[in-house]
């Protein structure tokens, strides 16, 4: 139910671009249908080659015909891709922005009493790595589901339960070493350090387990969605790879599964705070 | 680098278990095309459906089975990266908790902060990526050449010309990319800057009424951040359509040149489709180990950071005299200790020289900034003295383990540091498992068991951290209760009354002086108020110890302490 909600939220921000949306999403579709017109040539020239070969005469023309075709192909899909990409950019940061905006100005309007409770590190981890997170998400995920088509959703919803828990360990033994290391003099002249260490040895311990399980869900997304296509000759299939791969490679994966629950809980923190 | 691994216990039997599963994975990866080209070659171009089905149930057993081996793997490497990760963490906490003050003031709390949680996280990620993608890479380009020679050679000719410009092309745009990602770390900066200042200043802000003139400075830096994260986003979305063009056309070219060979009658047309698909692989691989390499400036400056903290020793070493042998009790003497903070030009303290003894309360009195809060560091031994000694119980402070030399020291910090839980847990600090009892006397002395007892929870109430959700006399009350707790033969209070109305600190001073028995006191005080009936005033300026006597004496022999206490007290009282 949450999820719905926050998408609908999320959704909201991006009404007021949906002329600009509609527009990307139709470059998108229009890239990605030439891209699958791809595979489609490659094996009409073998067929032509496997033709030639039977009736003992070689068609080169039509071989340099679908080869050309090929290229154009690839620059007019890759054309549209990049216009997609262009469009989006303005998009997301335009969102940024305004989600930037609204939680500052939220921040003036606060009860005072919610600044008691909250560590500073804490709220401003809210516009830092999670609007951060949310743009990840808008402008890699919104393309993805495009592109890709994906049957990783069911993972993803599996994930995205760790990566909600192991962001939270995350934030919890990162306000644990600040407070230590803020709390040095008091640590040391109280001899704390030992029952410190074991506090923190607890909460890493917890993170770990945490993000084992997240990096084992999400990490088998891609080689099952990369090896379901093996079958896809070539060219397709090396695009797929190196879709999932780059991304892989960029670390933003995990970012774009925590994006909604980190969204979740940036809404929650203020809905609290605010008694709404 | 080297120093973190060697640290960091990782395990062989793992690492080695990931390398042979990626070897698995990379071999099957290169004879998929293989059996593709065997089925082409077999089954389509003789028209034998039986074969085409046997290659295709091999090749579809080859994919569930690399499928299996790839889940293994990210497991495998996941288990690694995040053990690696968890040591790393503990190893770089736990060498701070030994820190001294020097070495906390050397590199900075902030700095530290972020060599212990982002700067791993940073190492972490690179780590993953190592395993995952800097062991199959390499692999899979060796293996991709060497099938693609094997099969039909002179096709792979074409990665001559696509491996240099995908190269050049990706290190243009990433130097592009990358002048854009540090103007738009700047920028974010700026933005956390200035809402960090709106998050501290928040109460005042309110208080004048200044929200709107707030929110516009935010806006300003907000709009300015978008602008260039807009551009950022634009360029980085050059790079994927531009590599895919690059792959197309090689795609192209290989199929061109196959064609020709296959004319020619040197290749089949089952391993021409088999070498596109390898120098696909070839060309893949080499874009994603450039990658690994282009992220590894970043990770190798965070590698780097972390080493330093480990590589760092405590400046203050321990030795092992045992209590038992204390010739004295509750005594502290300096003898003509002169110290500097690290890094400072002139010393804070210049042959500084008193005792006191059990039973004594010892104030000391002067200027903001004149080495008044340096005597008491040097006391529970935050630091060392440059010359000379403190002797603690008759012995030189460096002569005790440290744990054993503030089990009896009580420490009240000028800075009322509490942590986040409860308030019984912040007085635990002073004595471990206390007790409800040990609490409530701890906090009737230090007069703070009133208020206590006014909240909800009593001695179970939140403590936010630093304890923000207390006023700050509350959090001085706190602060010596947790001292008292520790039941300690020496108190040193630094200024530890200041947020006290004149009521409570009487009160309190009278609680403890009913309370501490023969134990010695030695308090930094802003009030002379507060010291009238010490035992003993030190009048500390520039360093040195200028006067030193009762209230009485001073008032006749120290016209610095004569002029705070006409300033103070006013001309009659004095």
């Amino acid at each position: 139910m949450k999820n719905i909600r926050i998408f609908k939220r999320l959704l909201g921000y991006l009404k007021a671009y949906r002329l600009r949306l509609v527009l990307v999403l139709l470059a998108a579709v229009i890239s990605t249908a030439f891209m699958v017109l791809a595979p489609f040539l490659v094996g009409k020239v073998t067929t032509t080659l496997f033709a030639g070969i039977a009736d003992g005469v070689f068609y080169w023309e039509t071989i340099l015909w679908l080869l050309a075709a090929l290229v154009a192909l690839y620059f007019v899909s890759q054309l549209f891709s990049f216009l997609q990409g262009f469009g989006m950019a303005k998009i997301t940061a335009d969102v940024m922005q305004t989600i930037r905006r609204e939680i500052d100005e939220k921040m003036h309007r606060l009860k005072l009493n919610y600044y008691d409770v909250h560590t500073h590190g804490d709220i401003l981890s809210v516009i830092t790595n999670d609007v951060d997170t949310i743009n990840n998400t808008i402008s890699q995920n919104l393309t993805a589901v495009v592109t890709q088509v994906t049957m990783a959703a069911g993972v993803m919803k599996a994930s995205e339960k760790y990566y909600g828990e192991q962001q939270e360990l995350l934030g919890k033994l990162n306000g644990y070493v600040e407070e230590m290391y803020n709390g040095q003099t008091v640590v040391q002249t109280f001899h704390y350090q030992e029952r410190a260490k074991k506090e923190f040895a607890r909460l890493n311990d917890a993170l770990k387990t945490s993000s084992r399980k997240a990096e084992t869900t999400a990490g088998a997304v891609s080689p099952i969605t990369t090896r379901l296509c093996w079958n896809i000759p070539g060219v397709l299939r090396s695009r797929f790879l190196l879709l999932q791969e780059w991304q892989e490679a960029l670390a933003r994966q995990r970012q774009q599964e925590i994006a909604f629950s980190a969204f979740w809980m940036q809404k929650r923190r203020f809905r609290t705070a605010s008694g709404v | 680098m080297k120093m973190i691994f060697s640290k960091v216990k990782l395990k062989p039997k793992q690492i080695s278990g990931l390398f042979l599963l990626v070897l698995f994975s990379a071999v099957g990866q290169m004879l998929l095309p293989s059996f593709l080209a065997q089925m082409i070659s077999h089954g389509v171009a003789e028209s034998k459906n039986s074969v085409i089905w046997m290659y295709a149930a091999i090749m579809a057993g080859i994919t569930v089975l690399s499928c299996i081996i790839s889940f293994l793997s990210v497991k495998i490497a996941s288990y690694i990266s995040t053990d690696f990760a968890a040591q790393l963490r503990e190893l770089v906490f736990s060498r701070v908790q030994e820190f001294s003050a020097a070495e906390m003031d050397q590199f900075g709390t902030a700095s530290l902060i972020t060599r212990s949680t982002s700067d791993i996280t940073n190492v972490q990620n690179f780590l993953t990526l190592l395993l995952r993608v800097g062991l199959l890479a390499p692999m899979m380009a060796a293996a991709g050449l060497v099938f693609s020679a094997a099969t039909g050679g002179q096709v792979s000719s074409v990665l001559l010309v696509a491996i240099p410009v995908l190269l050049i092309t990706l290190t243009i745009i990433m130097i592009f990319a990358s002048r854009y990602s540090i103007r738009l770390r700047k920028k974010l900066d700026q933005i956390n800057r200035l809402f960090l200042e709106s998050l501290e200043g928040v109460r005042v802000i309110r208080a004048f009424n200044k929200q709107k003139a707030e929110s516009a400075r935010f806006e300003e830096a907000n709009g300015d951040y978008a602008m260039t994260a807009m551009a950022a986003g634009r360029i980085t979305s050059l790079l994927m359509p531009v590599i895919s063009v690059i792959f197309g056309v090689t795609t192209a070219a290989v199929l061109g040149m196959g064609a020709y060979y296959v004319n020619t009658g040197a290749m089949e047309v089952g391993s021409l489709v088999a070498n596109s698909q390898y120098i696909s692989m070839v060309l893949t691989s080499v874009m994603m180990l450039s990658l690994v390499i282009m992220m590894f400036p970043t990770s190798y400056a965070c590698a780097k950071r972390i080493s330093e903290v480990l590589e760092t020793e405590s400046s203050i070493r321990d030795r092992s005299f045992p209590l038992e042998k204390r010739p004295a009790h509750a005594t502290v003497e300096f003898r003509y200790v002169t110290f500097a903070y690290p890094g400072a030009e002139e010393p804070i303290l210049k042959d500084v020289s008193f005792v006191s003894n059990p039973g004594e309360i010892t104030a000391i009195i002067g200027g903001t900034g004149r080495g008044k809060s340096s005597i008491l560091k040097l006391i529970s031994r935050l630091y060392d003295p440059m010359f000379g000694e403190v002797l603690i119980d008759g012995v030189n402070a460096k002569e005790y383990r440290m744990e054993d030399l503030r089990s009896f020291i009580g420490y009240v910090p000028q800075k009322n540091v509490l942590f986040s839980g409860d308030i019984a847990e912040n007085l635990n600090f002073g004595k471990e498992n206390g007790t409800e009892e040990d609490w409530k006397q701890a906090a009737k002395i230090a007069c703070a068991d009133e208020f206590i007892c006014k909240k909800k929870q009593g001695y179970h109430e939140a403590v936010a951290q630093g304890g923000t959700n207390l006023s700050g006399g509350q959090r001085q009350r706190m602060a010596i209760a947790r001292a008292v707790m520790k039941k300690p033969e020496i108190y040193v209070f630094d200024d530890s009354f200041s947020a006290l109305d004149m009521k409570t600190d009487r009160q309190l001073r009278q609680n403890l002086k009913e309370s501490i028995g023969e134990a010695t006191v030695i308090m930094v005080a802003q009030r002379i108020s507060t010291i009238l009936d010490a035992d003993r005033i030190l009048v500390v300026d520039d360093g040195q110890i200028i006067g030193n006597g009762t209230h009485k004496e001073l008032l006749n022999t120290c016209p610095l302490y004569r002029e705070i206490a006409e300033i103070q007290l006013g001309k009659e009282a004095v």
